[in-house]
């Protein structure tokens, strides 16, 4: 036996990697792939749901810095404008939410017209281009009636 | 998957709606609100279907398309507030609140005439009503047809 355990003394270089390296390919997506965690109870799974799940992984592994980066563009946002009282990040109908309570409860033009454009810039960023948000602006209600619109179970609070 | 025309058609049947609620605007400034917003939903769905567009299945799509896409984007700008407005006005009530009690506290009944029907629409209608085709877009009943 050599250094590494589980590779032969001699054993070509093209075997080695092929030990290291496991490929999945989607054209075999109706197989199964026999997998041993640590506590070696084995479980096995459909190709196409392995590489499903790696596919979701990466993705992931993408959109938290583009998370991280829209909640530092929002807060800049923020920076600019004195006639909020609070702004979220919230879900609701399964997306993202900037979530702005204004100070004063009357509509404004002005208001809405430079949330939307931001929006609109944040829809054409490369940088978000994993993330869809939307923006919405409501007047100064109590806690209980903004309520309906945070997610009780995603719902950050920022700060310009 | 509904056609411009069927679209069209809707979009009318919420103009009719609209014209009979403007009548009495100062008691139902919440439904000329919503029934603006729904009659833009269709013009511009309207819009998609002359243009060989699949028409969206929800409103999240719906926005990702008009905010996404620049020929969209002047259209975006207002049925925006048509949105928010909307939204406001069905979902946002607070019978115990301070400065915010109920909608008319977000916009009087006059101010919904003027911003969100008389402007905000007209808006949507006219930029996303020049892309209907040439046969149906005259149709299209609009705000202040007789």
């Amino acid at each position: 036996m050599g250094d590494k355990p589980g590779v032969m003394e001699n054993e070509p270089a093209d075997v080695e990697l092929k030990k290291l390296v496991l490929q999945l390919n989607y054209a075999d997506e109706h197989g199964h792939v026999v997998i041993t965690p640590e506590d070696q109870d084995r479980y096995s799974m459909r190709v196409r749901t392995v590489i499903d799940a790696c596919a979701r992984a990466a993705k992931a592994e993408r959109y938290e810095p583009q998370f991280a980066f829209l909640v530092q563009r929002l807060g800049r946002w923020l920076l600019d404008r004195a006639d909020t009282q609070a702004a979220f990040l919230t879900m609701r109908d399964g997306r993202l939410l900037f979530l702005v309570v204004r100070s004063e409860p009357s509509y404004s033009r002005e208001f809405e017209d430079a949330l939307s454009a931001f929006d609109i810039e944040l829809a054409g960023d490369t940088d978000l281009s994993l993330i869809r948000v939307d923006t919405m602006a409501l007047p100064p209600a109590s806690e209980q009636a903004l309520s309906s619109f945070l997610n009780p179970d995603f719902a950050v609070a920022l700060r310009g | 998957m509904a056609s411009e025309l069927d679209h069209i058609e809707l979009a009318n049947r919420n103009q009719e709606a609209l014209g009979y609620l403007l009548t009495e605007h100062e008691k139902y400034s919440e439904w000329v609100a919503t029934v603006a917003f729904y009659k833009a939903i269709h013009v511009v769905e309207a819009m998609f279907a002359a243009e060989g567009k699949e028409t969206t299945t929800s409103h999240e799509e719906r926005r990702d398309r008009l905010k996404s896409d620049r020929r969209n984007q002047h259209i975006y700008k207002h049925y925006r507030h048509l949105w928010v407005a909307s939204t406001v006005a069905r979902y946002l009530h607070d019978s115990e609140g301070g400065d915010y009690r109920s909608f008319s506290d977000y916009m009087n009944p006059d101010k919904v005439c003027s911003e969100i029907v008389r402007h905000r629409l007209i808006e949507v209608e006219q930029s996303a009503g020049a892309r209907l085709s040439r046969d149906l877009g005259s149709k299209l009943l609009r705000v202040g047809s007789p």
